[in-house]
């Protein structure tokens, strides 16, 4: 196969939709079958693909998903095939930010968010992430890219020009960088169009928008 | 020139301070508003408490105080200390412009810190800080197609500028030029009773160039006095236009809350902390949520102070028989705090001492008013009490300005200094509606 598979990855609450989303705005194709519909906790869609979670048995499909993009977390990175050529965007979120927000999507669900637990969470998905690491950096046909989703919401367009240039160019940065920037309408035909401004932010991101916007004027 | 009774327009300048207009008209910068004191009078207001743009422009907005409308600041805890914003939708009292509409006339809002999400509304609007999406800030549709049109900046990025303050030259201008483009589009294009809009640029200024201002050898010292020609140049223009186009109709010119040179922040977390009021789960902590059994209060951003109590928070400490000898023994200790040989508060007030209404229960205990230089911090993680931090300016109460336009009407505050609660019955006088529950006094 030729083409490079895109796939965007991280833990669970790392920003991981919101990813696909920027990708999906800068002209990327995603593989998606829209089975988990949005939410509160991801108005704009969780963008998965169910196919990914069997991916060890079945793999025919990774053979069109050259060129485009799909997410999966990162537990099932391990499953990759070997005869493929990946490229991973990989979201990363402060620990405790990241299970808080898992707790949050929990309890809008009404279940037990497990709260007592978080200490062993941490040290269990802790060392997840520094095994999953150092297997990525031993992997020829596997290139990474680390992407802070707390310095995506503070500065999109650097996030979005860093994933561009990972990716090879051709993205549309400004679209990538207006899902989350929406105060500014850089792409005037997107505005004008009235493309711009349809996505929505899940609750977590807009928070976080919030905060750096206060951060930044002296509060918290 | 005859006045018109039943229309008003109405400019903002966020967090100008009233002694910076009298130092800026002295040096010749604001020539335009100089020229205004001939129709009308200007003085030095104070503002609500905490004197921060949400709880101010929401005061202004509503004509009651925090306790009625029910914002307190920028961010607030749920009972189980999570954090989150209120936005408009949380904001509990009626506006001028729903007054207005109610009687069939029409406001254009550009710009109003606080007013977001936009929610419908006799007329037209545009919602301003904290927003984060430009279709979700205005109303109706029109306006979102306007000013998307046209690169309307809905604030300076302050989240870059923090990292460059070139970039937050470039960005100051370009979004006073875009605010003015649709203050004077709105102000000409759209029919209104009521035109408000507010320009925030100038408290970005502020915040991180006030000792370009105060400091002639800074290499931005030439900027902020051309940039207040710039905001001077909005306010001839825009009073030009009302002359000319809406004779007899009053101009305000109103700021928020005043400015003054930041010194030191003063962490009063860390004070609680160290003086045993707040138990930290882990350090450093990572969120309010980390407020430990044992609290008994913890402050949030700007100078609030509040009481851990049971039954209110998940963690609560403090039962209703010590919440009294709590909060003296609070006061006390916080009004104790020196930097520097200087005192850092000038006062600490109770909540019913400055609220009242229904909102009262989710009142901060305590408001801290400090003297100058001393900015009041609620980070939940800071280790020293006071430090220096990247901004050079912070908000000040009892300077904020007030310029009346009153043509034929007489001058009734007299000596009496006004009060952020007297501009919304005043509006509402010159408008000829009835302010109802609106707890100031007019003006004129």
């Amino acid at each position: 196969m030729g083409k490079v598979v895109t796939i965007v990855s991280g833990l669970p609450r790392t920003g991981t939709s919101l990813m696909m989303k920027m990708l999906e705005a800068g002209g990327m194709e995603v593989v998606v079958d829209n089975i988990r519909k949005a939410d509160e906790d991801n108005p704009g869609g969780y963008y998965e693909f169910e196919k990914v979670k069997e991916i060890k048995e079945d793999k025919s499909w990774l053979e069109q998903a050259g060129g485009k993009v799909f997410k999966m977390v990162s537990m099932l990175l391990y499953d990759l095939p070997a005869d493929f050529t990946y490229k991973v965007v990989f979201m990363e979120r402060e620990m405790g930010e990241m299970l808080a927000s898992q707790r949050k999507m929990l309890e809008r669900k009404g279940q037990d968010t497990g709260a007592e637990n978080d200490a062993e969470n941490k040290r269990l998905y802790e060392k997840h992430l520094t095994e999953i690491k150092d297997w990525l950096k031993g992997r020829a046909n596997i290139n990474v890219l680390y992407i802070n989703y707390n310095e995506t919401m503070a500065d999109p367009h650097k996030s979005a020009d860093a994933v561009n240039g990972f990716l090879g160019g051709g993205l549309d940065v400004g679209r990538m960088a207006g899902v989350l920037d929406k105060s500014l309408y850089r792409n005037k035909s997107a505005a004008v169009s009235g493309e711009a401004g349809g996505e929505e932010l899940d609750k977590d991101s807009e928070d976080e928008m919030i905060k750096a916007k206060l951060s930044s004027l002296g509060y918290m | 020139m005859e006045n018109n009774p039943t229309k008003a327009a109405f400019l903002g300048l966020d967090g100008t301070p009233y002694t910076l207009a009298l130092d800026l008209m002295e040096r010749g910068v604001m020539p335009n508003l100089k020229a205004l004191l001939s129709e009308g009078t200007l003085r030095r207001m104070d503002t609500v408490m905490p004197e921060v743009s949400s709880v101010a422009w929401t005061t202004f907005m509503t004509g009651v105080n925090p306790g009625r409308h029910g914002i307190f600041g920028f961010m607030e805890l749920k009972p189980g200390y999570e954090m989150y914003f209120p936005n408009f939708s949380h904001m509990k009292a009626r506006t001028l412009w729903d007054r207005l509409g109610e009687s069939g006339r029409s406001s254009v809002v550009i710009n109003v810190p606080s007013t977001y999400p936009a929610r419908p509304l006799k007329g037209a609007m545009t919602a301003g800080f904290v927003a984060l999406d430009l279709k979700k800030a205005t109303y109706p549709d029109s306006v979102y197609q306007y000013l998307s049109g046209m690169g309307y900046r809905i604030d300076v990025d302050t989240v870059k500028a923090r990292q460059n303050v070139d970039f937050l030259v470039d960005d100051l201008k370009l979004t006073l030029a875009r605010r003015r483009e649709a203050i004077l589009h709105f102000m000409d294009n759209e029919p209104w009773d009521l035109f408000l809009g507010v320009v925030t640029e100038t408290d970005r200024l502020h915040h991180y160039l006030w000792d370009a201002y105060a400091d002639p050898s800074h290499r931005l010292h030439g900027f902020f006095f051309d940039y207040y020609r710039e905001i001077d140049s909005l306010v001839g223009e825009f009073a030009d236009r009302l002359k000319d186009r809406h004779p007899g109709v009053p101009l305000l010119i109103m700021s928020d809350h005043g400015f003054g040179a930041l010194e030191w922040q003063v962490n009063i977390n860390f004070w609680l902390k160290e003086n045993g009021y707040l138990k930290l789960s882990k350090e450093p902590a990572q969120s309010w949520e980390d407020i430990g059994p044992g609290t008994r209060a913890f402050a949030l951003d700007p100078s609030r102070v509040y009481i851990n109590l049971k039954g209110k928070y998940k963690r609560g400490e403090v039962g209703p028989e010590e919440y009294g000898q709590l909060c003296d023994e609070l006061a006390r200790g916080l009004m104790s705090i020196e930097v520097d040989g200087r005192k850092v508060l000038k006062a600490v007030y109770k909540k019913d001492e400055i609220y009242s209404g229904p909102c009262m229960e989710n009142a901060p205990d305590l408001v801290l008013l400090s003297n100058p230089g001393f900015d009041l911090k609620g980070a939940i993680s800071r280790d020293v009490l006071n430090e220096k931090g990247f901004l050079t300016g912070m908000h000040t109460q009892d300077d904020a300005m007030l310029y009346i336009g009153m043509t034929d009407m007489p001058d009734k505050a007299g000596e009496r200094k006004p009060s952020i609660l007297d501009v919304p019955p005043t509006l509402c006088r010159f408008l000829a509606i009835d302010g109802g529950e609106m707890e100031g006094t007019p003006l004129v």
